[in-house]
């Protein structure tokens, strides 16, 4: 549990979600604190994305209850929640690729939370988040001309536009460079003295021991350990579950997710 | 803080609407191309009404259930209770903006290619419907005798709007504006942002605070009624209605092909599709080719897709830029 910190900010309760009959999340059960930093951690297939589409009402649970901030938000609309206060990155970056940069943040400062008239007036505040994640120079390109590294930067500037209080953040760091990676490191960071609290999804384990406090491992659609960073990366069960994976699926999946950027 | 720069597009814009609105009183066309452009301008306002949908991301192929219903509304309130046009009209707009709705519940969850389909196959229910309930709607004998529009009385004068060119050319013309002035907001206005996110990305649209379901059933509200009222426009026209000839596949694709020439993605793009196309097809293919003349709009459909992409207004724009 990370220090003097009382106030509980997202919690999820017994959700439960199938699909065809295969279930995708079991009984799983969260508390993520005020100004908290939680990972997410797990083999391919451990539901870590299904939980952020639940959270953000992409996907409607079968059972169970969201609470953000004591407010139940079980099943409502994306927009809503976003209006509630909690922005979302995409695994596999989803920008508006004809608009520029500059034009996709816009977008998260008119709708997102507090995003209402006057939005032509954002055009300075866009410049500084995409200064913050060091993409001002491409402000003006279209937004399908940027590599992997910049698009996932800029899922994360877009996402801030929208003004959230807790940020869910989907694989940041995956697939790039150790130099990509390390801004990825400074970037949370640097959310994290903004007063953000952050829910981050690491398959790789890249941010996870640097940054988190806290980390949950799921595996098959179950949480399987919670703890401190080296109480669940010593679990004999979390090893397992990730060694298990390396002998079925690993080679696979490194072939599709862990090249550096290269295009 | 007081400088004015003169901005092109204004520029282009205010010559346009001067132009089009003086050339009929100097008397350099005859009735014929006064008519041809009035009705330029009415397949103008459709294409502008279709594209609003388009707009959102998904292509409708099924446009002329509104067109139609639009058609029979007015002109079943015609027949039945002689209401004046104005009336029957605007009823007319309503009962498309009511299979609109229709449209909304059903083809929700559908995008892409099944949504087309759907909508194509939503135009031969009203139709049949219409075709077989020979009670109501006189079936597929059609009504005839359908009133004209009205005249327009003002310091003594007397215009048939229905009879005279150039009264039925400024009609369309306001029609047109009204159309494209909508059709503006979906490009330059907050609304117009939430619409070009969700033809972008939907899903990413939603999570960044963008009421997805709201802007594409106000887009779609409005494509209908714009359509549906175009609709009940025509029986007055040309006094008679019948099913085939309001619910047909050339009045779906007409809209479809005339924006994808002028330019989908461009404001002014369906107008321009519009003002050039239909008086070409009219001045010069049908006399040239008096049968076929309809196959040039497949022809340019398709040398639209391969050549420009974008529409010739996108083409034009770059053209225009780097010049």
């Amino acid at each position: 549990m990370a220090p003097n910190k009382a106030q509980v900010c997202l919690e999820l309760r017994h959700i439960e979600i199938g699909f065809g009959g295969v279930p995708l999340l079991k009984d799983i059960g969260l508390r993520v604190e005020e100004q908290e930093i939680v990972s997410i951690i797990g083999p391919n297939g451990a539901g870590k994305t299904t939980l952020f589409n639940v959270i953000c009402g992409h996907l409607h649970p079968d059972r169970g209850t969201v609470l953000f901030r004591g407010e139940d938000i079980t099943r409502r609309p994306p927009h809503h929640i976003c209006h509630r206060g909690i922005g979302r990155t995409f695994q596999i970056a989803r920008p508006f690729p004809e608009m520029t940069p500059w034009e996709n943040v816009m977008v998260g400062l008119s709708f997102g939370k507090r995003g209402r008239p006057g939005w032509a007036s954002h055009g300075d505040e866009a410049m500084e988040l995409l200064a913050m994640v060091q993409l001002e120079h491409k402000a003006q390109l279209p937004a399908r001309e940027l590599t992997l590294s910049e698009l996932r930067r800029l899922e994360v500037a877009r996402a801030l536009a929208t003004r959230p209080d807790l940020l869910l953040l989907d694989e940041i760091a995956a697939g790039l460079s150790p130099q990509a990676v390390k801004q990825a490191v400074d970037l949370v960071k640097g959310l994290r003295s903004r007063g953000l609290t952050l829910l981050i999804i690491d398959h790789f384990l890249n941010l996870t021991a640097k940054v988190s406090d806290r980390l949950v491992a799921l595996d098959q659609g179950e949480k399987i350990m919670e703890g401190t960073p080296v109480e669940v990366l010593q679990c004999p069960d979390v090893i397992s579950a990730y060694l298990g994976e390396s002998r079925q699926k690993v080679v696979k999946d490194d072939k599709i997710e862990s090249h550096p950027e290269s295009n | 803080m007081m400088k004015k720069t003169v901005n092109p597009p204004v520029l282009l814009g205010t010559a346009f609407l001067l132009f089009f609105s003086l050339w009929p009183l100097t008397g350099v066309g005859t009735d014929l191309h006064c008519r041809v452009l009035g009705f330029a301008f009415y397949y103008g306002a459709l294409a502008l009404a279709w594209n609003l949908l388009a707009l959102t991301g998904v292509i409708s192929l099924g446009h002329a259930a509104f067109f139609g219903l639009g058609a029979y509304g007015s002109a079943l309130l015609d027949h039945y209770w002689k209401l004046s046009p104005c009336i029957t009209i605007l009823a007319g707009g309503g009962l498309g903006t009511v299979y609109g709705i229709l449209w909304h519940l059903v083809f929700k969850k559908l995008r892409g290619a099944p949504f087309a389909l759907a909508t194509l196959a939503s135009v031969e229910v009203p139709k049949i419907l219409i075709d077989n309930w020979d009670g109501l709607t006189l079936g597929s004998r059609g009504i005839t005798g359908i009133s004209d529009l009205p005249s327009l009385q003002w310091a003594g004068l007397s215009v048939l709007l229905g009879r005279d060119p150039r009264a039925l050319y400024y009609l369309f013309f306001a029609l047109m504006l009204t159309v494209g002035w909508v059709h503006r907001r979906a490009f330059r206005s907050r609304w117009g942002w939430a619409i070009r996110s969700i033809r972008e990305d939907e899903t990413a649209a939603a999570s960044l605070g963008v009421n997805v379901v709201r802007t594409r059933f106000q887009a779609l509200l409005l494509s209908a009624f714009f359509t549906a009222l175009c609709g009940a426009i025509y029986p007055h026209l040309l006094g008679l209605v019948e099913p085939p000839l309001v619910f047909s596949l050339h009045l779906s694709a007409l809209p479809l092909v005339l924006s994808i020439f002028g330019g989908r993605h461009q404001p002014y793009g369906p107008i321009l599709g519009a003002l050039v196309l239909y008086p070409l097809d009219q001045l010069l293919f049908h006399s040239l080719l008096p049968v076929g003349h309809d196959a040039v709009y497949g022809l340019v459909v398709i040398l639209t897709l391969l050549f420009f992409p974008q529409g010739i207004g996108a083409w034009l724009q770059t053209r225009l830029r780097s010049a």
